[in-house]
């Protein structure tokens, strides 16, 4: 194989790629022939150095098709992100800020629904305590009644709770992977 | 010696030489091969990703005897590239050299 022949093979094998790109790599690969042949090289010892045609080809193509390590976002993109940034906040603005806030707010409430369950039973052993001991067995009845309930309910609202601060989370991101599109 | 290895040292030493002075291909080829043992077809494929990555631009300069050469010429960015790869070489084969000492250190 010579020169010519080595780069005709090396033309055929990168059909593939455009022109363009197809002729600069030729381009190199014939300075590079040229520069070695001056050199007082002969194209077998370039052809050597070179590996075959194949090989070159194949190492070519490879790095061609390595994707770009980030992929640039157009400024249309960016054009269209902002876009919808601002749509997402009007709507959540209009129909999520006020039921999210009313919900938040009756469910802060119920904690102090909780703390009178659990405190209003204390003041009936006070009245008990100074007004004498005639009905204490239903003050203690209601006492009981009370606070287990307060426990029961305020165990159940830190669970609620825990749910309605998944269900933001996840209303937050789903809002933020609609702006970044993916 | 591992391909892809090989492949990575080949691009910082391409970095490296080029940070130097600006070199065309062929000149490339001859000062790292007299280092490293390298299939020069491996070489043209790398400098064109190393110039489509913006690491560096290439530049036609007339030579005392026969056509043009293209020159390459490290970019900013280049610059930045291959001083994160130089100190991800420093670090990486230091330790091979620890892992090493210690492994044949009690023989």
């Amino acid at each position: 194989m010579n020169k010519d022949q080595y780069l005709k093979e090396l033309k055929q094998r990168l059909a593939p790629l455009s022109k363009q790109d197809r002729d600069e790599i030729l381009f190199d690969y014939q300075e590079h022939f040229d520069v070695g042949l001056q050199d007082g090289k002969s194209e077998i010892d370039i052809i050597n150095e070179l590996g075959t045609p194949h090989e070159a080809a194949d190492n070519i193509m490879a790095e061609m098709s390595v994707p770009k390590q980030e992929e640039r976002k157009s400024s249309s993109d960016h054009v269209r992100m902002v876009f919808l940034a601002i749509i997402l906040i009007m709507v959540n603005l209009i129909f999520v800020v006020g039921p999210a806030m009313a919900i938040i707010v009756a469910y802060l409430s119920l904690y102090s629904v909780v703390l009178t369950l659990i405190f209003s039973p204390m003041l009936i052993f006070y009245y008990t305590v100074i007004h004498g001991l005639g009905n204490a067995m239903a003050s203690f009845f209601a006492m009981g009644i009370g606070i287990s309930l307060g426990v029961l309910i305020g165990i159940g609202l830190f669970y609620v709770g825990k749910w309605i601060y998944q269900v933001i989370l996840m209303y937050i991101n789903f809002n933020v992977k609609l702006v970044r599109g993916y | 010696m591992n391909a892809q290895f090989k492949k990575g040292v080949l691009e910082l030493c391409v970095l490296v030489l080029i940070y130097k002075k600006d070199q065309y291909g062929y000149e490339l080829a001859q000062n790292i091969s007299t280092s490293i043992d390298l299939a020069e077809g491996s070489l043209y494929p790398l400098l064109r990703r190393l110039t489509k990555e913006e690491y560096c631009t290439t530049y036609l300069a007339e030579s005392k005897e026969g056509p043009p050469r293209k020159y390459y010429q490290l970019t900013e960015k280049g610059k930045s590239y291959m001083d994160f790869l130089v100190n991800e070489w420093k670090m990486f084969s230091h330790n091979v050299d620890v892992l090493i000492k210690e492994a044949l250190g009690d023989e």
